[in-house]
């Protein structure tokens, strides 16, 4: 599993993932996807069009991260599913705890919008 | 024309699941299913799998659990066999959908996923040993 970090204008940082977010993928990136989730101000979009693949650990991680940049009042948004993944996340209703949305520019928006 | 099998012994540690995924992925391969189809193949294999080696075995011993791919007409089958503690995934509850982030639960996720992902589920406690099967359909 492949993490690449940046940061973006308006102190938005942007978490791009390519690989499985299975239970090694997760694993392997957990400890530094926290960290870069919860840097100040704790507003995240996270690039999930190079995932090919999620399970229960990974969206767990997805969760932990979100959680922990919810409660410093920050935001983390999650863009660019490919229909299997986004299909799973539905079904296991992520989409109705933290945004879920097609594009890059949608995902910076929602960062960007007031908490 | 009967229908083929895959069987294997796998370890219960973490890392025996990613040969045991290239292993079934290689073994369907021919099979040309669709890479939806494969998805969830691989996430029953996942998320029953993390839940032997969490919940299955109180000791510190290595245990073997007995996991067998199935190819059928209609529909993949995939079988675990273990001599751990009794745990029958179709009577388990389900968490609640949480209203929040904040009241979502980390984890806990993976029963749920089994059920939404299968076509059936079926267990059964045989002398001392679980036996569980999971379909998914072929379309």
């Amino acid at each position: 599993m492949d993490m690449d970090v940046s940061s973006l204008e308006g102190g938005i940082t942007c978490i791009r993932l390519r690989g499985r977010l299975d239970a090694p993928g997760a694993d392997s990136i957990g400890v530094k996807f926290s960290a870069a989730a919860s840097m100040a101000p704790s507003r995240v979009v996270v690039d999930l069009s190079g995932v090919g693949f999620i399970a229960s650990l990974g969206m767990r991680l997805l969760i932990s991260s979100a959680r922990n940049a919810k409660a410093k009042n920050g935001v983390m948004v999650l863009f660019g599913a490919t229909t299997m993944v986004h299909d799973v996340l539905e079904q296991m209703a992520i989409d109705q705890i933290m945004p879920i949305v097609a594009s890059e520019a949608l995902a910076l928006e929602q960062a960007r919008a007031p908490g | 024309m009967g229908d083929e099998r895959l069987h294997l012994i796998l370890a219960n540690r973490l890392e025996a699941l990613e040969p045991a995924r290239q292993a079934m992925v290689a073994f369907l391969e021919p099979a040309a299913l669709h890479a939806k189809v494969l998805f969830k193949l691989e996430l029953v294999l996942e998320e029953i799998f993390l839940n032997l080696l969490w919940h299955a075995f109180k000791d510190a011993a290595e245990h073997k659990v007995e996991f067998t791919v199935q190819l059928q007409a209609d529909q993949v089958t995939l079988s675990f066999e273990d001599d751990g503690i009794a745990f029958d995934p179709t009577q388990a509850a389900e968490p609640p959908i949480p209203a929040s982030l904040l009241d979502a639960p980390i984890g806990g996720r993976g029963l749920k996923l089994l059920r939404r992902t299968a076509r059936s589920l079926s267990y059964e406690r045989r002398e001392g040993r679980n036996r569980l099967r999971v379909a998914v359909a072929r379309t």
